[in-house]
């Protein structure tokens, strides 16, 4: 009943049951948690934070300006696909939601968002440092995401950094380790950029994974392992953004 | 532990530790090393139970553990019951109900459950598991001693 409900990217009927008793205090405690210790993280960097206060004040000026520049540059660009009858590349809709539990062993989260945001399985999920993970399953008012972490997932990726990108699949070893394969012919160095490829259309391109580690050649597939560290520090997620 | 009491305080605990375990657990880590609410709980309660109440505990923690986090159910039911049921035997061995043997509990009960989960969910680095279990267990064998004290206050022998 699990694997088939899983299969259709649902929660099995006992497990819905169960976290719709555990997920309402658990938002509460998870709440009362940010809360306390933002308070007391307020109290012994009062100094610093106002001076961060001050320059973020600046920087929202500065965005306020960017984002317009962004908009006209983003107008030019569609009318430029329309001259060359390409389609117009759809915007993404950003559905926040809180992190109510993380469960390292088995590289998931479950987020406070569900069916009632109309989130479907394979969403990106992503914070301001890059990408977090898929969502793997969804019930009525929360998700399960499957972390990038997961050695049993894998995605496509790119080095970013490289022009042309090149592109492997990525897969979890461990939660500050991941595995990219490459092809031995592409090119690729010590702290490049990986991101997303963007190839199923689900997950968007270029969103940030993290940066090369080390490489090592295996001359007996003709392949390269990269190694990567992920950008994204997935224990100590509060709030994510899926991207839909 | 008989009657309504016993099943009401422990199905309480149940369901308290995996909201713990849901929303606390992570942020409760020292040095990488989380308690797991849900064994802590097994094996306190187990202390009281008979082989077969063991069981069932098992089970419960074993379905609210695998439902919570998304994993397979049957790994987890199977895994902490026969861990429930082979702690609850324990105590035909005669073995005192203080705060040392709870702690001890705890830390075997821990390593135990994930031994038998190991075996049937092998996880892609197993020295990493091993690790994190051991250190898990030791949080956990601490973290046992005031959930015990609580149990024995409920569940104890009542004095007059």
């Amino acid at each position: 009943m699990q694997t088939s409900a899983r299969a259709t990217g649902q929660l099995d009927p006992v497990s819905s049951a169960i976290r719709t008793t555990t997920n309402g205090p658990s938002s509460i405690l998870v709440s009362w948690s940010n809360k306390s210790s933002d308070f007391f993280g307020g109290i012994f960097n009062a100094s610093e934070l106002t001076k961060q206060n001050n320059r973020f004040k600046q920087f929202e000026i500065l965005a306020r300006q960017y984002g317009e520049t962004v908009d006209r540059l983003n107008k030019e660009v569609t009318s430029l696909r329309a001259l060359l009858e390409l389609p117009a590349i759809s915007g993404r809709k950003k559905i926040g939601a809180t992190v109510i539990g993380y469960f390292a062993n088995e590289n998931r989260l479950t987020i406070s968002a569900g069916r009632n945001k109309g989130l479907e399985p394979g969403l990106a999920v992503v914070t301001g440092e890059g990408l977090v993970g898929t969502v793997q399953t969804v019930g009525a008012t929360d998700a399960q995401v499957s972390l990038l972490s997961d050695p049993t997932r894998k995605l496509g990726a790119l080095v970013i950094s490289r022009n042309p990108p090149s592109p492997g699949l990525i897969r979890g070893e461990n939660a500050s380790v991941l595995v990219l394969t490459l092809d031995s012919t592409m090119p690729v160095a010590i702290g490049d950029l990986v991101g997303t490829w963007g190839f199923s259309g689900v997950i968007p391109r270029g969103i940030p994974i993290g940066r090369v580690n080390q490489v090592y050649n295996d001359s007996v597939t003709g392949s390269k392992r990269v190694e990567v560290f992920p950008n994204v520090a997935l224990g100590n997620l509060r709030e994510v953004v899926v991207l839909k | 532990m008989k009657g309504a009491r016993g099943v009401l305080v422990s199905g309480l605990f149940i369901w308290i530790s995996a909201v713990l375990q849901q929303s606390m657990s992570h942020r409760l880590g020292v040095l990488s090393a989380t308690p797991d609410f849900l064994l802590i709980t097994l094996s306190c309660l187990c202390m009281y139970a008979s082989r077969a109440g063991g069981a069932v505990i098992g089970f419960l923690t074993g379905l609210m553990a695998g439902a919570i986090t998304g994993a397979n159910l049957t790994q987890f039911i199977l895994s902490r019951s026969v861990t429930g049921f082979l702690d609850a035997w324990t105590k035909a061995f005669g073995l005192d109900l203080n705060f040392v043997s709870a702690a001890i509990n705890a830390f075997i009960v821990t390593v135990t459950a994930q031994l038998i989960l190991m075996f049937f969910a092998p996880p892609s680095g197993i020295v990493a598991f091993l690790g994190a279990t051991i250190l898990s267990a030791t949080v956990n064998g601490v973290l046992a001693v005031p959930v015990h004290a609580l149990l024995k206050r409920m569940l104890g022998p009542q004095v007059a």
